[in-house]
């Protein structure tokens, strides 16, 4: 146990990837069996994140939901602001200007 | 090679944080004006410019596209961190406010739908979409 919370902890990063495709991949899952995607599977996958949120929150009594358990620490690091603003403004890529 | 890529859109952001925290100290507000859309009005200019070709075409424009692919799973990794626990303790008001506007705006969806087919109701669902 003690060496699985060390790979864990050190490489939090990773496991947040990890964790998040497998939720991504789940959602998109049901969102295609269970609703015929009528609702897309990334508001699915938002709709788990938030659970998870809570359920963290609830758990620990911190204030950054999940990732304030340690072996999720990961997706306080993925979700912070610098990653969010980095993968926004890569979204702007591929525009051209003659389309605006 | 991809880090041209990933470098040129680190660039594009730094600068547009700069400046949009440039904007923040002028305007006398303690935030950040604008720094993200700045950001990427410089990644969508270097795109589109000749001289940055090389950074934004191929395997570098690669780099780019990845962190453009990132953007949901970061979103949901931003849901998962959300201080949800203390959002539902402290705002049960602003919940039901939530919840209440995402039922009416479903329950609007057949109406508009029906505003979108016009006064050709009568036709066979020939032009189920306007014009854009």
């Amino acid at each position: 146990m003690d060496i699985f919370e060390t790979v864990f902890v050190r490489n939090n990063l990773v496991v947040a990837f990890a964790v998040v495709g497998v939720t991504i991949w789940l959602s998109y899952f049901l969102a295609k069996r269970l609703t015929n995607n009528r609702i897309h599977g990334s508001a699915i996958a938002i709709a788990f994140g938030l659970l998870a949120a809570y359920w963290g929150g609830i758990t620990t009594g911190g204030r950054t939901g999940v990732a304030d358990i340690a072996l999720l620490g990961g997706i306080g690091l993925m979700g912070g602001g610098m990653m969010r603003d980095f993968a926004i403004v890569a979204t702007a890529f591929g525009v051209h200007i003659s389309e605006l | 090679m991809i880090i041209y890529g990933v470098a040129l859109l680190s660039v594009c952001l730094i600068l547009g944080m700069l400046i949009g925290e440039t904007l923040g100290v002028l305007l006398g507000v303690k935030a950040n004006v604008g720094g993200v859309g700045i950001a990427m009005l410089f990644l969508i200019w270097a795109s589109n410019s000749h001289k940055f070709k090389a950074l934004v075409e191929g395997a570098s424009g690669t780099g780019i596209k990845f962190w453009s692919a990132m953007y949901i799973p970061i979103v949901v990794a931003m849901a998962a961190r959300q201080n949800v626990a203390a959002a539902i303790d402290g705002g049960l008001l602003a919940l039901a406010a939530g919840v209440a506007a995402v039922i009416v705006s479903f329950a609007l969806v057949p109406v508009f739908s029906k505003i979108g087919r016009g006064p050709s109701t009568s036709e066979s669902n020939t032009d189920e979409q306007g014009p854009n």
